[in-house]
């Protein structure tokens, strides 16, 4: 028989051990001051304790024995009466354990220890096993009693207490750490980003950047290039996370390396240039989607490329519709891939979007993607008033609040500021001195609504010619009264010019008499009606009550060839 | 800006500046009549400077191609540019009239007669 401590002084041990259980944070000097005491309280040999480690689960020995420690020994997953207890999360108090055939030699047989008696009882957290704990031979009597058995599991469920929250706040350290480096990736991402708003001249641009994690896949980029022209877009690096991140940044380092290449190369041989640098860096099966314009305030056109993004947005008068823009292949894929852009005037919207997929793919708890209604619903809502980056955003952040998958979201928006010129003229006076401003009024409107150099030429020599002949015949010289309006107006497809004025018009046929040869060699007068004709494809004088009105139509679509 | 007219060493050069309009003819036309009178045996009319052109000038142009062709004269038209151009052959005088592309070439040219 034993003769065991008194219950008051192991109960007293028991109280320092718990004590000292919350207030130690390092796990191996806790652990080895827990094996002491429970080899003082179960008065043995040695205890030890033996923890699940690595992906195999062996059991690794902490013993009150420095040798056994020194050994670093592993007892294999399921091996010996530890990997029994282990998995079975049952006592075993055994009298003889060398005799026992679970008994593990490899652990015994490295150290000088005899094993005889030995309890081992499991370190449970409710269903799960954290470990287990040995007790080996008592040095009162051949083996552990019940009450031994009782003491020691008293002293695992201390333990395992402890352990579970010891593993807790290893991973709330862990957990503050992965924090702390997602804050440090997305502020060293963000710096790969230019400002989220900018205002160049008349050109606005806001962007929105949501990122589906920490750090994402996405971005967006604007760069003002020497000769006035302003390089923007949006991107989307296959995949998500750190290495997305990653290739957003060699992405924009690269789009703004090349940046200044827009001087020389249009937008197209741009793409084309970006994309072989791509190829050369891009890890294999990895690419990016740009949508990127080219925007020159000076001559007001636009350029756009389209590679891999849904198409851009464009807002004209009748609300915003897709811009019509031939599609190409992503970047990074294939240094052989060609591009092309396409080519607009400024002025066919006030405001221009480019975003990316996610923007359209994200889904509502209703399984229905923003793309299926909600976007349409949202550039609706966005056509009244002056439209916001804000209200797009703010209908996507609803949608997108219960969505279970959302990718990263970027949208870039584009808005030109620029006071568009009148599109009438009035001359109080139609003489030969003042036809100058009406001259002036064709090139300014053409100008801001980015018309060929050629065409303008053309317009304004028609135009001029018209207003001459008014001047010369309708009021000829000595009329007092000489009121002269002229009003323009385009779509898609044809100018239209009107001009009306008080004095005596041609008619039609008049017209059609006069423009008729004999040869222009031959004539001096009726070159200006030549000319008129020349320039317009459709030539209409007409009286309207009090006014003589001359109406003359462009087609554009005959004037811009390619 | 006015036309004027100068004397080069074998020709009489009229310039023009500027928009060449209805507002200028009246002067124009005064400067190339006083030319049909003098009689001058070659005639330059520079147009370097020049950004538009209508057709009344042109016409006035005309006036001064057909009185040189019955008098003799060489003619030409020099330094025909940009919108001047888009004009110049709206009106199609480049098939008849003599014209250079500059007026340096306009003078050193040895019979203006034959380089339409």
């Amino acid at each position: 028989m034993n003769s065991p401590q008194p219950i008051a002084s192991r109960q007293s041990v028991l109280i320092d051990v718990a004590r000292r259980l919350s207030s130690t944070h390092d796990p191996v000097e806790l652990v080895d001051h827990i094996l002491q005491r429970s080899r003082e309280v179960m008065d043995c040999e040695v205890c030890s304790i033996l923890l699940p480690d690595g992906p195999e689960e062996d059991l690794v020995i902490r013993s009150t024995l420095d040798p056994i420690n020194a050994m670093e020994v592993r007892v294999p997953k399921g091996r010996g009466i530890a990997g029994d207890v282990f998995a079975t999360k049952k006592v075993v108090n055994i009298e003889d354990a060398l005799s026992d055939p679970r008994h593990f030699r490899p652990a015994s047989d490295r150290s000088d220890l005899v094993t005889r008696a030995m309890v081992t009882v499991p370190l449970l957290d409710g269903e799960r096993c954290l470990g287990v704990m040995q007790a080996i031979n008592p040095n009162q009597g051949a083996a552990f009693d019940a009450q031994d058995v009782e003491i020691f599991e008293t002293f695992a469920s201390l333990i395992a207490v402890t352990l579970l929250r010891l593993e807790s706040q290893k991973k709330a350290i862990q957990e503050a750490e992965n924090r702390q480096q997602l804050s440090l990736a997305t502020e060293i991402q963000n710096s790969f980003l230019p400002a989220s708003e900018v205002r160049i001249g008349d050109i606005a641009v806001e962007s929105f950047y949501q990122p589906a994690s920490e750090v994402g896949g996405d971005f967006y980029f604007w760069h003002e290039i020497d000769d006035g022209k302003i390089l923007l877009g949006v991107g989307d690096v296959c995949g998500k996370g750190l290495p997305a991140a990653l290739d957003m940044a060699r992405g924009t380092t690269l789009i703004a390396s090349t940046a200044h290449l827009c001087v020389t190369l249009n937008l197209a041989e741009w793409m084309a240039a970006l994309n072989q640098r791509l190829c050369g860096v891009m890890k294999a099966g990895r690419f990016i989607a740009i949508n990127a314009m080219v925007l020159c305030p000076k001559t007001r056109r636009v350029w756009l490329c389209c590679a891999g993004l849904p198409g851009a947005q464009v807002r004209d008068a009748e609300g915003w519709k897709e811009v019509p823009a031939p599609g190409n292949a992503p970047l990074g894929i294939s240094c052989a891939a060609r591009y092309q852009a396409c080519e607009l005037p400024l002025a066919a919207g006030r405001q221009w979007m480019l975003f990316t997929d996610g923007i359209l793919e994200v889904r509502n708890s209703a399984g229905e993607y923003f793309e299926d209604a909600a976007f349409a619903a949202a550039l609706a809502e966005m056509d009244s008033g002056d439209a916001s980056l804000t209200r797009l955003v703010e209908r996507w952040c609803g949608f997108a609040q219960a969505s279970s998958y959302q990718d990263d979201a970027t949208v870039l928006m584009i808005t030109d500021h620029a006071a568009p010129p009148p599109s009438e003229i009035s001359l109080q006076t139609c003489r030969p001195d003042t036809l100058r401003q009406m001259r002036d009024f064709i090139d300014a409107w053409a100008a801001w609504h980015a018309l060929r150099d050629d065409l303008t030429g053309r317009l304004v020599l028609g135009c001029d010619e018209v207003m001459s002949n008014v001047c010369k015949y309708a009021y000829g010289p000595d009329c007092a009264e000489r009121p002269a309006l002229c009003r323009i107006e385009s779509d898609a497809d044809t100018i239209r010019i009107l001009i009306e004025h008080r004095g005596e018009g041609i008619t039609n046929e008049d017209f059609e008499k006069l423009v008729s040869p004999p040869s222009i060699g031959e004539r001096v007068g009726g070159l200006g009606l030549h000319v008129i004709r020349e320039v317009f494809d459709r030539v209409d004088f007409r009286r309207e009550s009090d006014r003589s009105v001359i109406e003359l139509v462009k087609s554009l679509a005959v004037a811009s060839p390619g | 800006m006015k036309p004027t007219a100068r004397t080069e060493s074998n020709a009489v050069v009229i310039e023009l500046e500027g928009d060449a309009d209805l507002a200028v003819v009246p002067e124009f036309q005064k400067l190339v009549r006083e030319q049909m009178k003098a009689n001058v045996k070659r005639l330059i009319i520079d147009f370097t400077k020049v950004t538009f052109v209508n057709t009344p000038v042109w016409a006035v142009v005309v006036e001064y191609f057909q009185h040189a062709s019955g008098a003799g004269t060489e003619f030409a038209l020099a330094g025909i540019q940009g919108r001047v151009e888009a004009s110049f052959k709206i009106v199609r005088l480049g098939d008849f009239i003599t014209h250079l592309p500059t007026l340096d070439e306009a003078l050193r040219a040895p019979d203006l007669t034959s380089r339409r």
